[in-house]
């Protein structure tokens, strides 16, 4: 019964949550409707992909913190991958591109 | 991609589906659904016993997972009656163009397909690209852009169960993180580069259910998209059957998933199928590749011409991308939301 409920304990210090990200170019500028997705995880992840804004702002969503992940930004012909370990839901993801 | 090895992979290339046959003696049963529940109840009904508060969540009863809410207002009792399989509709519109692309998109595949009897492609190159998405049943295959409250962007994939009804994840619909409901989405069927033979419909009239907007568990993230009353695209693509499969069936039969992944833009439908890696009672477990844009994509078998649609492709994992299974309460829902968009 204790180790249900350490597992149990530990399972929900586990949150799900959203993670920003901002995407730039070699200049500095922001870069809109670039396509983010995850291409791996430490742990299972919606298939969903976030469309980043004239601000270069995209999110991670519904994914497990913490948790490492490889993200995947796919703008025109440009392919980047980026490799995060979030600890925290307030973390920024910064890539350039 | 979330890509596996080849020797880890399970398909063979050969579907047992044949052998299996249909019940079409199943007894329908009696089922009554409450349309009118509303999401903002549920927290009213809590389960009788003692459980761990968890932050963010609310514990619903066992069976409660599946009930409908919806986005919009208005309730209605509904009652229908539940069968374990629905057809799809093939239209006969723009057949004969869409064979010979396909042969030309598929022809280094085609006596493979045509051993198989599936849409089987099992190699080293994992995803196919589909070119003929004007062909049956591509052509119900959908791209979404979808605007979540928050007006950030997002991409995935849906497919037609009726003229004017998309299925696709609970996460396409609802994000609990961007303010809930999307705001809109628009559906592009077939969509193929910069054409889209069907034009594309947006919606905000969206449905899930209370065990993924209340309870964000992954077994229950399925939802849809009711197209406007002007909009029905399924009239000219045709659309999805989908049905309930046992454990043996499904582990016999071969997966087909074909969607709008982001690592090819997002306006190119990619295919792939392979049999199952595992099951449980909510969640079909593949080693399919997929990538992020492909969430709500269908997870179908064929055997001859007919198509059943037995999943809902939603996540991906190193360990196997999966999808939430078919079973009785989502066909039940399935089936409401189909009576809704006709």
């Amino acid at each position: 019964m204790a180790g249900y409920f350490i597992l149990s304990k530990e399972k929900h210090m586990q949150t799900s949550s959203s993670i920003k990200g901002i995407i730039q170019n070699k200049a500095g500028r922001p870069v809109a409707d670039a396509i983010v997705m995850i291409k791996e995880g430490s742990h299972e992840f919606n298939d969903i992909a976030s469309v980043s804004n004239e601000k270069g702002e995209f999110f991670v969503s519904g994914i497990v913190i913490p948790g490492r992940y490889v993200l995947q930004i796919q703008q025109d012909s440009n392919t980047v991958t980026k490799e995060i370990n979030i600890q925290s839901a307030d973390t920024i993801i910064r890539v350039n591109i | 991609m979330k890509s596996k090895s080849l020797s880890e992979r399970n398909g063979n290339g050969h579907s047992h589906a044949e052998t299996l046959t249909e019940n079409p003696s199943y007894e329908p049963v009696k089922t009554t659904f409450e349309q009118s529940y509303m999401q903002q109840n549920a927290s009213a009904q809590l389960s009788e016993t003692e459980v761990e508060d968890v932050e963010g969540a609310t514990i619903l009863r066992p069976g409660e997972g599946d009930k409908v809410v919806s986005n919009q207002q208005g309730s209605a009792s509904f009652e229908s009656e539940a069968v374990l399989e629905e057809t799809g509709f093939e239209s006969p519109l723009l057949e004969s163009v869409p064979m010979d692309a396909l042969y030309a998109s598929y022809s280094e595949l085609i006596p493979r397909l045509e051993a198989a009897a599936t849409e089987v492609i099992i190699g080293t190159d994992n995803r196919v690209r589909v070119t003929a998405t004007t062909t049956y049943p591509w052509r119900a295959i959908c791209a979404l852009k979808i605007t979540a409250q928050d007006n950030s962007k997002w991409i995935g994939t849906g497919w037609l169960v009726a003229p004017r009804t998309v299925m696709t994840a609970g996460h396409c619909v609802f994000m609990h993180d961007h303010g809930g409901w999307a705001k809109s989405i628009e559906v592009i069927p077939g969509l193929n580069d910069a054409s889209r033979p069907f034009g594309s419909c947006t919606s905000s009239n969206v449905r899930s259910v209370t065990g993924w907007t209340v309870n964000k568990n992954r077994d229950f993230d399925y939802g849809a998209i009711i197209l406007p009353a002007n909009c029905r695209p399924g009239d000219r693509t045709g659309y999805f059957g989908f049905g309930v499969k046992d454990d043996a069936y499904l582990m016999a039969s071969v997966l087909n998933l074909s969607g709008y992944p982001g690592d090819k833009g997002g306006n190119q439908q990619w295919f792939m199928a392979l049999k199952p890696k595992s099951l449980t009672s909510r969640v079909i477990t593949y080693d399919i590749d997929t990538m992020g844009g492909q969430s709500g994509a269908p997870v179908w078998i064929k055997v001859g011409e007919v198509r059943t649609c037995v999943g809902i492709h939603t996540n991906g994992h190193l360990s196997g991308n999966s999808a939430t299974r078919i079973v009785t309460p989502v066909f039940n829902n399935i089936q409401l939301w189909k009576n809704q968009g006709l």
